[in-house]
């Protein structure tokens, strides 16, 4: 096994675990930390792929510095969005029942 | 001495998915984004011996600080409210309510066969040298820099960054139009005391000179025009943090301004190279350089500002001293 390969078993564990707390916690501040994981995860494993001893190849490196610009500023629309169910309803999660305006 | 590389790589993903896990399941979630930090921090690294450094400051300063600023303003906001309600201080994450066993198997039986997904398709990749990568190393010398991360975000796919700016701006736009974030407390008496004063004082001229640096510096070495916005905005945040606010003069025209001044660059650039040359974004013979830096200056304010701007979460008002 290669480094590089070792690191993309990395990432795709970093992924799974970032979906599985996705789907089973029920905190939304908890699920989008879970999506940022995620993104963590993919990213590892695209500059993986890229990892070469001598000169590692530049485009996934590209690829995933604007990955992350555009996952913090999802992020932050994310928060906003709690903030305005917690001031709204009192409670950080989807359990809110129907007809809640 | 490989031996020891394979020792030091294992402990590093150990730690980082132990890292993850506790910060997603941890029941005290200021502790978890503390964790995440961490987290990013670990990344940082990572990226650092994977042998992609650029990506290692944006990770760390954007992925780490900016990430988890705006989660620990988040979590505080949440916590202020309901210890008004309750007045008893609220350990948020109690009330979480987590799904059966029997649907929890089901998501992680189908999470592992993501993952089982995911890895047979990166498997089928192929080889790097039948990618991209000789392309980019047969062309780089067109483009004037050294840099080849740098050459690949402006020069080669310089279309997709400025999108990018375009996604920020919206984004940006967005989080206005809610109309619900915290704003810029005007009314909240500036707290942290001497200490957090007296290091704002000194660090924010140190974080505008190193983000100024980075972007200059990123034409012919790790660095860029990301991260250099991304430490300035750091510097933004931190001011705001310790009680200075942007002075209401500065809070119409001048803001937005600088808030688009990027994406207007990168677009004006690509239509005047569009007329000049047939192609967008094609920059003519021996101007490469020079518009790649002016493209950079651009990208650098505006990144800062819309970063301090998405942790102020509020549009300016205009009618505060």
């Amino acid at each position: 096994m290669t480094t590089a390969q070792f690191y993309i078993f990395a990432g795709i564990a970093l992924f799974g675990l970032g979906c599985y707390a996705l789907v089973v916690q029920a905190h939304l501040l908890r699920k989008i930390l879970a999506v940022n994981v995620m993104g963590t995860g993919i990213s590892l494993l695209l500059i993986a792929t890229a990892y070469d001893a001598e000169t590692p190849d530049p485009v996934p490196q590209a690829l995933v510095i604007t990955g992350i610009a555009v996952l913090v500023s999802a992020t932050a629309l994310a928060l906003v969005l709690t903030c305005a169910i917690w001031e709204k309803t009192g409670r950080a999660d989807l359990s809110e029942g129907d007809g809640e305006a | 001495m490989t031996l020891w590389v394979w020792v030091f790589d294992g402990l590093l993903v150990l730690l980082l998915l132990v890292l993850a896990w506790r910060a997603l399941t941890i029941s005290d979630m200021f502790q978890g984004v503390a964790m995440f930090i961490a987290f990013g921090a670990l990344m940082g690294l990572i990226y650092v011996r994977l042998k992609a450094p650029d990506v290692a400051l944006i990770e760390v300063a954007i992925g780490a600080g900016i990430t988890g600023a705006l989660f620990f303003d988040a979590l505080g906001r949440m916590r202020r409210t309901r210890a008004v309600e309750a007045a008893i201080p609220a350990k948020i994450g109690d009330e979480t309510r987590r799904l059966p066993p029997g649907k929890r198997l089901m998501a992680g039986a189908i999470c592992l066969t993501l993952g089982g997904v995911i890895g047979t398709g990166v498997w089928a990749f192929p080889d790097a040298s039948e990618r991209l990568k000789p392309l980019v190393f047969d062309a780089i010398v067109h483009t004037g820099v050294q840099n080849p991360v740098t050459g690949v975000l402006l020069d080669f796919r310089g279309y997709d960054t400025m999108l990018e700016m375009g996604v920020l701006m919206l984004v940006l736009f967005s989080v206005w139009a809610l109309r619900t974030g915290p704003g810029n407390t005007q009314n909240a008496p500036s707290f942290g005391g001497p200490v957090l004063q007296g290091l704002a004082r000194i660090l924010t001229p140190l974080m505008l000179v190193i983000g100024a640096y980075l972007t200059w510096v990123g034409v012919k070495a790790p660095g860029g025009a990301f991260q250099g916005g991304a430490v300035m905005g750091a510097a933004c945040i931190l001011l705001m943090l310790s009680g200075t606010h942007l002075p209401v003069r500065w809070r119409g025209w001048p803001l937005r301004l600088g808030l688009m001044l990027g994406g207007s660059i990168f677009l004006c650039v690509g239509i005047a190279t569009l007329l000049l040359t047939g192609h967008l974004l094609g920059y003519p013979a021996g101007w490469t350089n020079a518009s790649i830096l002016l493209i950079e200056v651009g990208l650098t304010v505006s990144i800062a500002l819309i970063l301090a701007s998405l942790f102020v979460g509020r549009p300016p008002s205009e009618d505060l001293p």
